[in-house]
């Protein structure tokens, strides 16, 4: 049990891109809570969240480029 | 749709059926005959917690002085929060007695995994509150309607 031990007492370095790409984990836990929550059939649930998680990633890229944009302009 | 098997035998409670929620994920929708969907949610939720633990180190993760109103978000994932906390208290007191030892994420680890293990807090809820409506819909379906009720969804 040592490896579970160092698992959660020492932290994992994120540098770079890693920072942006550890959205797509969390994007996807929710978008599957939220479509098992809300979808009838269950078998629905693996293509409703990965459509979901596409939307939300879109929408946050596009939210952040636009303000990186806007912040250029204005700089 | 997976029939809810227990509204057949009695009808669940509310309050119950929420803190079963509360003390493990999913375990409000097993409780109720769900239980496909209560596994889906019992292995997301947790998955997500214990990986924003696992990335931040659970002294970092779980501190209620460090990390503000994200513990409260937290603590909605019940005992496992609680025991990552007294864990995380565990490791800070050993700070406390050799100041030489330090189990403090840097950033940006430390602040993912609050963000990931707070956003686990914060399903669960959505979670307490989606068992709490599915409990009241078995409640409504097993309900007796009066008669002028009939009549009025008759003349509808």
């Amino acid at each position: 049990m040592t490896w579970l031990n160092d698992l959660l007492v020492n932290w994992i370095e994120i540098r770079g891109v890693g920072r942006l790409l550890m959205l797509i984990p969390l994007i996807l836990s929710v978008s599957i809570v939220y479509k098992t929550i809300r979808c009838v059939e269950l078998k629905k649930v693996p293509l409703a969240s990965i459509k979901l998680c596409v939307m939300i990633l879109a929408g946050m890229l596009a939210i952040g480029f636009s303000l990186f944009v806007t912040f250029k302009l204005l700089a | 749709m997976a029939k809810p098997s227990r509204a057949k035998e009695t009808l669940p409670s509310a309050p119950l059926a929420a803190l079963f929620a509360w003390l493990m994920p999913g375990l409000g929708h097993w409780w109720i005959g769900e239980k496909p969907r209560a596994i889906i949610l019992f292995l997301v939720i947790t998955t997500t917690f214990w990986g924003g633990v696992a990335v931040g180190g659970v002294r970092s993760v779980v501190s209620e002085r460090e990390n503000g109103p994200w513990i409260a978000a937290q603590m909605c994932l019940g005992p496992q929060a609680l025991i990552a906390w007294q864990a995380g208290r565990s490791l800070r007191e050993r700070e406390k007695a050799d100041p030489t030892v330090s189990f403090k994420a840097p950033w940006p680890s430390g602040d993912i995994g609050v963000i990931y293990a707070g956003v686990a807090g914060l399903l669960n809820l959505l979670v307490i509150l989606d068992v709490l409506a599915r409990v009241e819909r078995l409640n409504d379906a097993a309900r007796p309607r009066a008669p002028s009720t009939l009549r009025k969804a008759a003349n509808s």
